[in-house]
């Protein structure tokens, strides 16, 4: 055996980072899979350790503090071992609860006046002053006897990796030594927040970095999972590799901006910074409430929050506060230790702090009814900064806010804004001032809250008039930070941020293409003609008030302030809705009519069945590069989850050509070519006729389109994104392909006749929240009614093939020889599905407690996985609504608690593991036992099948682990189903297309085993998992059909 | 059928531009393509465990898992593990005990304990019993492979930690 002997890098003090590439990692590693509750920091309750014990793989779990951590075999058994652990967070509680503010600058005492003038605030009844005079005049501003003043919170996002942005590590730890490999390219303060958070001296921690990480990874992930990895690794003495996703949703440090200010009697203004959590601090550090010495490792030393200089205003009113909040365990040193020090962003703090104080400046203008530029060179005391404000002013033609001046139509509303800055710009090695003015116009839809950012002019000027160290072309540069700047929102029909961080600067301009030439789709950048040598250039400081210039032209144009990019156009759409009546809609004629009932009710009758539709006029398809990016990257997550592909892509064929056979008990359906190919697809079919299609089923010719393309659920969908969705289809390659046309035994094949159906069992209405249920339902509700089309398999069809609503609705169908399980309480399935396991089967088409996605439903998963996770977890609550309440956990988890109270004297870390055995579990467990108990008894040919074909793979106790899951059929929905349709599909054809690779492939029988063996096999498998559930009957007729099929 | 599409491969540390239809078996595409011949077909319907690879450390049947389940994964085959001149601890063990008869289980047998070891570096013989009972031996070699999986277990905690701090000089 070799010698061991420690590398002697290892044992110098000096960091030890080398080339991943030649370091071979553990070949045995296991998988960590740390469990965090949303927002990522709260405090841990309750969970299952032995729950997740039992879970085949499964190596151990790990707890300290508030983390919790499941160690496995393979990722999917982690995972499974994660959802088994059913944790209980108490939170989010990440602000500390003593925080230390630090005054930062000042002058006279601005607290003292708001203590005496709140009470005036926001009256706003002062008469307003007429629009003040061109920018630079001396307009003295009224100081008026009520104070004129505000308060705000601003926010600004610290760390934003992309969404899809992941990181992986390796830990292990031997001899005393834990050597950590990352992806990653830069450890950052690693090194010393590992040794830190296992209580080692920073010798005993080696750090292995790879310069060349894979595509997608991304540093800030890869150091969050090289410290849960470190934890994992020290815990279980093995090494452990984990991988860390971002989620923005789910751990989100930001600065937190409070700002309050006056204008007179006496100007005053106060800002105060916070951070809650450390921007950069592994996630594992903060849970476990390790504190790291981050001034030992050479920090900066900038005070976190006030870097760049621009914490404190540019600025002089009569009376001025800046402070900082910070943790308290930055007691001894605030400045060196703060948490957030060691690679605190200074350009974003500075960005985030001109956003604030030039948002709160354009709201006290407005509401001092001043102007923003006149009110800003007032309290300005640096001629370089006023002067270049008044040139940008006069080149941008500055005649004060638009207001309402401007309006170009109801839809479009016109803003303009102002934003000013001045930093230290240390980009080229010392210290220079910057100044910047920024005067942005806007245009925003208002029926889409889409925002167009449609002409910027900019000054910039720098202290040593030397070039840039960075320069880029200011356009590319003001893409950017507009680009960043905007984001999807929180409306129901929001998708995120991935479908906005396309190019977000061009106008919206789909529902009438003669939009396109009045609207400029670019953004303009207009270069002043001023005198200032070093000109104008692109560098870091230069669009330091982009983010406040763009938010009040939003603000001027709409009337809605947004304090934390970025933006929305979902919440502006919000806001517009909710100060404005809405437009008369389909609702309010519904009133009407009712109310006009008796008398028009014949003639309503005789307008709705209409058997004969106008053909509408065929159109030259859009040129290439109409729409915009961020729109056909909308539609592109509108179709995901329509699942458009699904049904629209033959077996083998391309994507969204048509050709898949549908059976229906009427004959069967052929879908349609719907590429923009003019002949045979959509190509020459405009909005008008897309749309009409989709929300009544009529195609662009006039002839009716059968049900089965659920037009009854598509007409719930949105305008916005209705348009998006024709932008996305429009944009693809065009596809040459006739499917076969589809042809229905008489009666089926009169089409007219689907009038009268339509008169019968559709509602051409458009989706309405239920303002009594969340947002997050609403989002589920609009997704799975409209674009899911769930229901179009999922619930049971009357003889005429209409979906059954009210009490039936979601009770279950079938779809291509499949059975679409009830989705309701009428669920055969033995556990009852939890919201969790929704989502876990949603996202990943597998739940442990029910099986995987097989047969139709694997693309619908495949599709899903386009969507953000927001987006499936809300299907899965809406879904979860209509389930029976689950069974009261509660008197388990108060007697677990009684239990851990009684064994006082077992330590803290000991009774805590003592958690909730939750019903569903024990459930499991008995269901297992019981199957097992029966597999002792049943004898004969068909075991020996099971046992030789079906247990290296189902059976979680026998065999290593295996690629994929090992899915328990004593809980399989499919076995405890009225139909044997779903087991038979799954023997005969295997699942060769999972939604994830991940959850592994069954192989098909249909060619080593004959009808009667299948036969046999299948009513084994019910007796065995399904003891108390009825023979199936008619197993054999159905395997002889079944076979006969196609596989999906 | 699926039109052929270059797929990349990880296996053995090494990475392989293949271009083929991407449901096609593992199995196919490692011994036809990659000349990697440990691996054996069997049964080709992921009963016997011949075919036994590692994915991502995990053992997997190649004969039901398609190429393309493999992309961006790190396949380790039996040629993977070590040389004639420096055996695997599992494969070193194999010989050593002589576990073997026509041998063509032998692939699974060492591909799967080696995948048991990373899960349970010690276990005991009724784990080791129920480790392999999927991989079919019909030779009768049982008891020499059990003693081979001890001694594998063996070998490989002497070695671990030794072969691992090498790799850091």
């Amino acid at each position: 055996m070799n010698a061991i002997t420690p590398p002697a890098s290892l044992a110098s003090g000096t960091p030890h980072v080398r080339d991943a590439a030649r370091v071979s990692l553990p070949v045995a590693t296991v998988f960590g899979r740390v469990v965090r509750p949303a927002g990522g920091l709260g405090r841990l309750v309750s969970f299952d350790a032995e729950a997740a014990r039992r879970c085949a793989g499964v190596v151990d779990v790990v707890r300290r503090g508030d983390f919790l951590a499941v160690v496995a075999a393979s990722v999917e058994q982690a995972e499974a071992g994660a959802q088994a652990l059913r944790a209980v967070w108490e939170g989010p509680d990440p602000s500390p609860a003593v925080t230390r503010v630090h005054r930062i600058a000042g002058y006279g005492d601005a607290d003292a006046i708001f203590a005496g003038a709140s009470a005036g605030d926001g009256a706003g009844a002062q008469a307003r002053a007429s629009a003040s005079g061109p920018a630079g005049a001396s307009t003295s501003i009224s100081t008026s006897a009520s104070a004129q003043g505000g308060d705000a919170v601003y926010r600004w996002p610290l760390i934003a990796p992309r969404s899809d942005a992941c990181g992986t590590a390796i830990a292990h730890w031997r001899d005393g030594t834990m050597v950590v490999w990352l992806a990653g390219a830069q450890p950052g303060a690693l090194r010393l927040e590992v040794a830190a958070l296992l209580s080692l001296p920073e010798t005993q921690v080696a750090i292995v970095c790879d310069p060349d990480p894979p595509a997608g990874h991304d540093d800030f992930c890869a150091r969050q999972a090289a410290a849960d990895a470190a934890l994992l690794a020290h815990a279980v003495r093995r090494p452990v590799r984990v991988t860390f996703r971002a989620d923005p949703a789910a751990f989100a440090p930001r600065l937190t901006l409070a700002v309050r200010s006056t204008l007179g009697p006496a100007s005053a203004y106060r800002i105060n910074a916070s951070t809650t959590a450390g921007a950069d601090t592994p996630i594992a550090l903060l849970q476990t409430g390790t504190t790291v010495p981050y001034a030992d490792a050479g920090a900066s030393g900038h005070d976190p929050v006030a870097d760049g200089g621009t914490l404190v205003p540019p600025y002089a009113p009569e009376h001025l506060t800046v402070t900082a909040t910070l943790p308290p365990d930055a007691s001894a040193n605030p400045i060196a230790t703060a948490p957030t020090a060691p690679t605190a962003p200074t350009e974003v703090a500075a960005r985030a702090h001109v956003f604030a104080h030039e948002s709160q400046l354009d709201e006290l203008a407005v509401r001092a009814a001043v102007d923003p530029i006149a009110l800003r060179l007032q309290w300005l005391d640096d001629s370089t900064g006023s002067q270049l404000i008044e040139r940008v002013a006069a080149q941008a033609g500055w005649d004060g806010p638009l207001g309402s001046r401007m309006q170009a139509s109801d839809a479009i509303r016109r803003g303009r804004g102002f934003a000013y800055a001045r930093a230290i710009d240390i980009e080229n090695g010392r210290p220079t001032q910057t100044w910047s003015a920024w005067v942005a116009d806007v245009e925003v839809d208002a029926r889409t809250g889409d925002i167009s950012v449609t002409r910027v002019t900019v000054g910039h000027e720098r202290e040593d008039h030397a070039s840039p160290a960075r320069p880029t072309p200011l356009r590319d540069d003001i893409a950017a930070a507009t680009r960043q700047l905007t984001t999807g929102g929180t409306g129901y029909d929001d998708w995120g941020s991935s479908a906005s961080q396309a190019i977000a600067t061009q106008t919206h301009a789909l529902a009438d293409p003669t939009h396109a030439s009045t609207q400029p789709s670019h953004t303009v950048a207009r270069q002043p003609q001023v005198n200032v040598v070093g000109a104008l250039a692109g560098g870091a400081s230069a669009t330091l008030p982009a983010a406040a210039a763009v938010a009040n032209a939003i603000h001027d144009a709409t009337g809605i302030r947004l304090r934390e990019p970025p933006f929305s156009a979902g919440e502006i759409r919000q806001g517009l809705a909710s100060r404005e009546p809405s437009p008369p809609r389909t609702r309010k004629r519904g009133w009407l009519l009712a109310a006009l009932a008796p008398v028009t009710a014949f003639a309503g009758l005789c307008a709705t069945i209409v058997p004969w539709r106008a053909p509408l006029a065929p159109v030259a398809p859009p040129v290439p590069g109409f729409y915009s990016a961020a729109t056909i990257e909308r539609g592109r997550l509108v179709a995901a989850a329509g699942d458009c592909a699904v049904c629209h892509t033959a077996p083998g064929g391309t994507r969204n050509a048509g050709g898949l056979a549908l059976e229906t008990p009427f004959g069967t359906v052929y879908s349609t070519n719907i590429t923009p190919d003019e002949k045979t697809g959509i190509g020459n079919w405009s909005y008008a006729a897309f749309e009409r299609a989709m929300r009544e089923g009529i195609h662009r010719d006039g002839r009716r389109l059968y049900p089965a393309f659920p037009y009854t659920a598509f007409a719930k969908v949105t305008d916005a994104d209705m348009q998006a969705l024709y932008a996305y289809l429009m944009s693809a390659e065009p596809v040459s392909a006739r499917p076969p046309e589809t042809k229905l035994d008489f009666p089926f094949n009169l089409r007219p006749a689907l009038a009268g159906w339509n008169a019968l069992f559709h509602r051409n209405t458009p989706f309405e929240p239920v303002a009594t249920r969340s947002a997050q339902w609403n989002r589920g509700a609009y997704l799975a009614e409209g674009l899911g089309h769930c229901s179009a398999c999922h619930s049971p069809r009357n003889a005429l093939g209409a979906e059954q609503g009210g009490r039936a609705y979601l009770t279950g169908g079938m779809a291509e020889g499949w059975e679409a399980p009830a989705l309701t309480a009428l669920s055969k399935s033995p556990v009852p599905w939890t919201e969790e396991d929704l989502f876990q089967y949603l996202r990943t088409g597998y739940a442990a407690r029910h099986g995987a996605a097989a047969g139709p439903m694997a693309p619908v998963v495949e599709s899903l996985r386009e969507l953000p996770e927001s987006d499936v977890r809300a299907i899965a609550h809406y879904v979860a609504s209509f389930s029976a309440p689950a069974a009261a956990s509660a008197p388990a988890a108060a007697s677990a608690a009684t239990s851990a109270a009684t064994s006082a004297a077992t330590s803290a870390v000991t009774s805590t593991l003592t958690s909730t055995i939750t019903q569903p579990d024990a459930q499991v467990r008995a269901i297992e036992a019981r199957s097992e108990a029966m597999g002792q008894r049943l004898n004969g040919s068909a075991g020996r099948l099971y046992q030789a074909a079906c247990a290296v793979c189902h059976q979680s106790q026998g065999g290593v682990p295996q690629f994929g899951v090992k899915p328990s059929l004593a809980v399989n929905t499919n076995l405890h189903s009225a139909r044997p349709d779903n087991v038979i599909q799954a023997v005969l054809h295997g699942i060769s297309a999972p939604p994830h690779a991940g959850i592994g492939y069954m192989p098909g029988f249909a060619d080593s085993l004959d009808d009667e063996q299948i036969s046999g096999l299948v009513h084994y498998l019910r007796e065995r998992f399904a003891p108390d559930a009825p023979k199936w009957s008619g197993v054999e007729e159905a395997v002889a059909k079944i076979r006969r099929q196609a596989t999906h | 059928m699926t039109a052929p599409r270059p797929l990349l491969l990880r296996v053995n540390r090494q990475s392989h531009d293949v271009c083929v239809d991407p449901r096609t078996p593992l199995l196919y595409v490692l011994r036809n393509d990659l000349a990697c011949n440990g691996p054996k077909y069997g049964c080709g319907l992921g009963q016997c465990g011949a075919c036994t690879v590692l994915i991502d450390g995990v053992a997997a049947r190649s004969c039901i898992v398609p190429a393309s389940a493999a992309e961006g994964r790190a396949v380790t085959t039996l040629e993977g593990l070590g040389t004639r001149a420096a055996p695997d601890p599992v494969q070193q063990a194999f010989i050593e005990e002589q576990a073997a008869q026509c041998g063509y289980c032998l692939n699974g047998m060492i591909m799967s304990t080696k995948a048991l070891l990373a899960v349970n570096p010690a276990p005991t013989e009724d784990e080791v019993r129920e480790a392999l009972r999927f991989n079919l031996c019909r030779c009768g070699t049982h008891v020499e492979i059990l003693r081979a999986v001890q001694r594998a277990a063996e070998l490989q905690r002497q070695d671990a930690v030794a072969r691992e701090l090498e790799t850091l000089r």
